[in-house]
């Protein structure tokens, strides 16, 4: 096996993890909208007017993701776009560690103790975006061709 | 030159890609929002909430369904701010209901005495908490000291559900503990 074959290899089995886990990572929040919106209030960074708005449309923007990636279709948009909200996240989470605020992260799932902020989280985060990146630079590589 | 215009393209086509990405998420969240039961109103419904000096806005967080006009009316008998001596004065009368509202770690750690615990996480409107309490029971709720909002929260929460009786001891735990009040250790009251 060639070393391109590895890296494709590396990128289909990056993809799919990520995908699932975009996927999974929606479902609460679409289900549970008004809980969402509490645990982006409890972040304390937007303004109050615009939770709901953002608590409808992040869940949606991991769902294209999720559902892009397992596709395959557009990968290099989705996973540039993956890689913006994770360093979003991120930066989000650093903030509420930074403001020692004990508050639940809303990464993967709503339920309230089991995901605090935490430095776990942004371990996790961290592990995501070089996935994302990874992605991108993969597709970066192949021979120039425009994808479909 | 070729290779440059093809990443320059290539470059352009991603970004639109992506753009595009982000409309498909808009246009399918608001469409799902509009006819999901448990869909919520486009801008967050608040109240304005002045304790001191704080002027808030309390988001409502309910589903469109559930979400009424008059729930933005200023609350009935808002809860109010009290001060460390009146709030000592209520502990030695035993005239309030002390609901310390930080977790329960912190709450263990060290807590007003008589005070019981109800982390603000746990606040759920489907269980309400307090039940066995008439609504006039007096109650005062605190956390860590005056940087913190849990129990102003927990106190607009406690309103929302009936209570007409509510303050909020601004000071909290960091000005309590050093004027030497009573605390104890613990998970019990």
């Amino acid at each position: 096996m060639n070393k391109a074959k590895i890296f494709s290899a590396i990128a289909i089995v990056i993809r799919l993890c990520l995908g699932f886990l975009f996927l999974y990572s929606a479902l609460d929040k679409i289900l549970y909208p008004a809980r969402f919106a509490e645990v982006i209030y409890n972040y304390r960074l937007l303004p109050v007017e615009l939770l709901n708005i953002c608590a409808i449309i992040v869940p949606w923007i991991e769902i294209t993701i999720g559902v892009t990636l397992l596709l395959g279709v557009w990968v290099t948009s989705s996973a540039l776009l993956l890689s913006g909200l994770t360093v979003v996240f991120i930066g989000l989470l650093l903030s509420a560690i930074g403001r020692g605020l004990n508050i639940e992260c809303g990464c993967f799932s709503l339920d309230s103790e089991g995901s605090l902020v935490s430095w776990k989280r942004i371990f996790e985060d961290v592990l995501i975006l070089i996935g994302g990146i990874y992605l991108i630079w993969h597709q970066i590589k192949k021979p120039a061709r425009l994808e479909s | 030159m070729d290779g440059k215009m093809s990443n320059f393209k290539t470059l352009k086509i991603t970004v639109y890609q992506t753009i595009i990405l982000v409309l498909i998420a808009v246009i399918s969240g608001v469409g799902f929002n509009q006819f999901s039961p448990n869909g919520l109103k486009l801008i967050t419904p608040f109240r304005r909430l002045s304790i001191g000096e704080q002027h808030l806005k309390i988001p409502i967080f309910l589903s469109r369904k559930l979400f009424k006009p008059q729930s933005l009316d200023s609350m009935p008998h808002q809860p109010r701010e009290l001060q460390l001596n009146e709030t000592y004065a209520h502990f030695q009368n035993r005239s309030a209901l002390f609901i310390d509202a930080r977790t329960s770690a912190e709450y263990k750690a060290g807590h007003i005495p008589q005070a019981v615990s109800l982390p603000l996480e746990s606040f759920d409107y489907q269980t309400p908490p307090l039940v066995d309490f008439p609504v006039n029971q007096m109650i005062i709720t605190y956390c860590e000291g005056v940087s913190c909002s849990e129990s102003i929260d927990l106190a607009v929460h406690l309103n929302e559900i009936g209570f007409n009786n509510v303050f909020i001891y601004i000071g909290g735990w960091e000005e309590w503990q050093p004027a030497g009040y009573p605390v104890k250790e613990g998970d019990q009251p």
